[in-house]
């Protein structure tokens, strides 16, 4: 999906050779990610939809 | 050991009496040393009122009694006399840094006829009495319900070894010395009961509760050596090492034994445990090089162990904590074991008669007899018979193994193990240890088993023709276990053949499958009858190429089948045409001609051909070609001719094997 | 070159946003079965937790803290349950970090998942940060 940006931003950094490419990790996705499994596992919504951080203290 | 006053040498220093003027008379007496075996005492001064009865204080600067040094110990006896015996009433002890403990005694007649009951602080009183003189001096010491934590800290040692564990507990004692003296074999002869006994390290994983422990030693001095008979009874309580859980009860060692400078010696050992069986040992025990403990020997047997009871108390434990798989076992064992000072030397198991099954049912073997020995310096050949098995619903015939057995390589010798109506064929299979890593190889070929044979064992719809599979090589390398070249399965008159074959991790838990298949001339008559599908003759080829088994269960591949070259009958009953139709969802339907289908029982075909690419859960299939907006899963040809063709490109591909099911009536093939 | 190195930030940063903003994969048939085991057995691990028997660890697996806890006869079992628990955990890392197309991220994914199961553990819960427990 993000293929032409990459091949741009490799393009773009071997013309200017001083700027590191990372594929960062998704951190906020793999939270929400693991939020959701958490809820399942510990049976901790029976509602659906609510926000992971509603019934939080 | 013990303090032994008619042996006291005692060098006499000063003695003074000193007579007072009034009625009272009081004595001093002052040692500057007094010495016995494994007591000496030091400046020692004695002060009494008077000789009959009064008042007395005895005053010790230091004190060694065996091995331990006190210092400033003071004893107070409220009535003490010496004629016409020495006796000490309400006298309390006090020795420097400890709290004072209350003693009695009495000293009487030539015989010296000892009664003296000493109370430490916070215990109950332990009562010491016999004769230290005559022909047969002996002692006699009990307490009731001492503390076992305080008895523990009579010995700081020891006290420290064990403080993590935290024990408790009560001890009843009651022992007996004999035949003490010069010239003479001391004997001992106690009895030590523990109860209420129960220790835990901190993290919980190890500890006892509620321990009940009988032990009984009766042991005679011969010069320095002491021989004896040891006896315990642990008659109730609980116990846990680690992954080690065991209850008592019926559990019960005894052993004769032998402690000299630094050894020590079990001999004719026993221990019986409940409803297990009985192991007999013996060990010997020196001092290694740096003077730590160390076993020199040791042997252990064990004859006709009851397996069902051992699995129950011992494996089936210790396999669940360690998330193995649990088993059910009954028959019996013989077992042997003999350790030197580099550790195991020899072991060897013999099974007798014993049934053997995962517990999930997923496989079993019966009546297996088997001699299993092993030697660390030496190969061994192991050999076991087994009457019968089973593979999941697989009856396996009786066979005979023989291994060889070394170090670092075991290898089974080729054999033949009957399968239904067909064999086994096991050319090698071979485990070597290198560089501390385990690897495999493994060949075998199967016998051609009929598949009516097969089906019928598998619970399935009764198939036709014969099945056959030959595996040239097998590779087990650091838990993936991957095929050399290809296996190749004869199955509906065509062959499947598997390439690339990889399994890994198939014991985890997320075991995968990785595989390419080739499937040639499959014959498409035997095989829809066989899954009562709707009869289609004709051959098919297939290729699944990329094949992603996770846990049994397939999440990637790229199948292709289509009719294969040649010249056959191609014929397609209607129903088959209905069951293919359903399979592609209620789109599919819409191309087939609904008029021909009310007339005609079977139709001609010219081609098959499907394909499905499975990724993320989803078939994207397609056909022989497009045809309006779908594609054409079957071409017609001959009279009447007959058309499918599929609208649904994108299927669900839980929905898709759903749809299979309820077609075919029963589990497909491929879950 | 200024201008380059300016589209290539830019880039970045939408490239990094766009990863942030899309979801991870977790709905493949192997998740969900591990997952279901999980949930299982959480019935089973629930008092544990609460008892201060087992607690989270910081590497995102479970631990047996204080076995003291549990009867002494009971304490195999929740070794074994821990032992369980702990193989299907870390499945469900490797699993989501395959089924994203990343393994590698698997050490990523199990260290969030450490955070999120303390940060949403009850209120009694035994938790571990810096080698330390505490209970929340």
């Amino acid at each position: 999906m993000n293929r032409p940006l990459y091949a741009l931003l490799i393009a773009a950094a071997m013309l200017s050779g001083c700027v590191t490419i990372n594929i960062y990790f998704p951190a906020a996705a793999a939270e929400k990610a693991a939020d959701r499994i958490i809820d399942e596992v510990w049976q901790l919504k029976k509602e659906q939809g609510a926000k992971p951080e509603g019934n939080q203290p | 050991m013990c303090s032994l006053p008619e042996r006291l040498r005692g060098v006499v220093l000063a003695l003074t009496l000193a007579a007072s003027a009034a009625s009272q008379a009081s004595l001093d007496l002052s040692f500057d040393r007094l010495q016995a075996p494994a007591l000496t005492l030091e400046q020692v001064s004695v002060s009494l009122q008077a000789l009959d009865r009064g008042p007395a204080r005895l005053r010790i600067v230091r004190a060694r009694i065996a091995g331990r040094e006190l210092s400033d110990l003071r004893l107070d006896c409220t009535e003490f006399s010496i004629h016409p015996e020495v006796r000490c009433r309400g006298g309390v002890l006090h020795v420097r840094g400890q709290e004072p403990w209350r003693l009695e005694f009495a000293l009487t007649g030539a015989q010296r006829t000892l009664e003296a009951r000493v109370q430490p602080p916070g215990s109950p009183p332990i009562d010491i009495e016999g004769a230290l003189a005559g022909a047969h001096p002996h002692l006699r010491l009990r307490t009731r319900a001492a503390d076992l934590v305080r008895l523990m800290a009579l010995d700081p040692a020891l006290q420290t070894a064990v403080a993590a564990y935290a024990p408790a507990g009560r001890v009843d004692v009651d022992a007996q010395l004999h035949d003490f003296g010069a010239g003479r074999s001391v004997q001992i002869d106690a009895r030590v009961d523990l109860h209420d006994a129960r220790f835990s390290s901190a993290d919980g994983l190890r500890g006892a509760e509620g321990m009940a422990l009988g032990i009984d030693i009766r042991a005679r001095a011969d010069g320095a050596r002491w021989n004896g008979d040891l006896s315990a009874d642990w008659r109730a309580g609980e116990l846990l090492w680690d992954a080690v859980y065991l209850k008592g009860g019926g559990t019960a060692l005894t052993s004769r034994f032998a402690v000299d400078a630094g050894q020590l010696t079990l001999t004719n050992g026993a221990l019986d445990l409940a409803q297990v069986g009985r192991l007999s040992f013996s060990a010997d025990w020196g001092r290694s090089a740096t003077g730590a403990p160390a076993l020199h020997s040791a042997r252990i047997e064990g004859r006709a162990f009851d397996l069902e009871a051992l699995n129950a108390r011992f494996i089936a434990p210790l396999s669940a904590v360690h998330g193995w798989p649990a088993l059910t076992l009954s028959g019996r064992a013989d077992i042997a074991l003999s350790v030197d000072a580099q550790g195991p030397e020899t072991a060897r198991l013999q099974l007798h008669g014993v049934a053997l099954a995962d517990a999930a049912g997923r496989w079993s073997m019966d009546r297996v007899d088997a001699d299993l020995p092993w030697q660390r310096e030496q190969p061994t050949a192991p050999r076991a018979t087994v009457a019968g098995a089973h593979f999941g619903r697989i009856p396996l015939g009786p066979f005979e193994l023989r291994a060889a057995l070394s170090s670092d390589r075991v290898s089974i010798e080729p054999v033949r193990i009957p399968v239904l109506d067909a064999g086994l064929r096991l050319n090698q299979l071979e485990f070597v240890q290198d560089d501390g890593r385990w690897r495999g190889d493994l060949a075998f070929d199967l016998e051609p088993v009929s598949m009516s044979a097969l089906s019928e064992a598998l619970g399935l719809p009764r198939m036709a023709g014969s099945f056959a599979a030959s595996v040239p090589g097998v590779r087990w390398r650091d838990g993936v276990l991957a095929l050399d070249g290809q296996m190749l399965i004869r199955v509906f008159d065509g062959y499947v053949a598997a390439t690339g074959l990889k399994l890994v991790e198939p014991f985890g838990t997320t075991p995968r499958v990785l595989a390419d298949l080739q499937m040639r001339y499959i014959d498409l008559e035997a095989l829809t009858d066989t899954v009562k599908f709707g009869r289609v003759t004709g051959r098919l080829d297939g290729d699944v190429t990329g094949l992603e088994l996770l846990r049994w269960r397939p999440v990637a591949f790229d199948a292709h089948i289509r009719s294969s070259q040649g010249d056959y009958p191609r014929v397609i009953s209607q129903r088959a045409v209905q069951n293919i139709t359903a399979l592609g969802g209620p789109g599919a339907a819409a191309a087939i001609q609904r008029s021909f289908l009310g007339f005609f029982e079977r139709f001609g075909y010219r081609r098959i051909g499907l394909s499905c690419v499975l990724r993320d859960g989803v078939c994207e299939m397609d056909g022989l070609g497009n045809k309006g907006g779908g594609f054409v899963l079957i071409e017609g040809g001959g009279v009447p001719a007959l058309s499918v063709v599929g609208y649904n490109r994108r299927v669900d591909w839980p929905e898709l094997l759903d749809r299979l099911s309820r077609v075919t009536g029963s589990a497909p093939v491929v879950r | 070159m200024n201008a380059l190195k300016r589209i290539a930030l830019l880039a970045a940063l939408v490239a990094s946003a766009a990863w942030a903003q899309g979801n991870l994969e977790i709905n493949t048939p192997a998740i969900s079965q591990i997952k279901s085991g999980m949930q299982a057995r959480h019935a089973q691990l629930a008092p544990h937790y609460a008892s201060g028997a087992v607690g989270l660890g910081a590497d995102g697996a479970v631990a047996l803290r204080d076995a003291s806890a549990v009867p002494l006869a009971q304490r195999q079992a929740v070794q074994g349950l821990v032992a369980q628990e702990n193989a299907d955990r870390a499945a469900l890392y490797r699993e989501i970090a395959r089924a994203n197309g990343h393994p590698e991220w698997e050490a990523d994914i199990r260290n969030t998942f450490a955070q999120r199961w303390i940060e949403r553990a009850q209120p009694g819960w035994y938790v571990q940060s810096g080698g330390q427990w505490s209970r929340k």
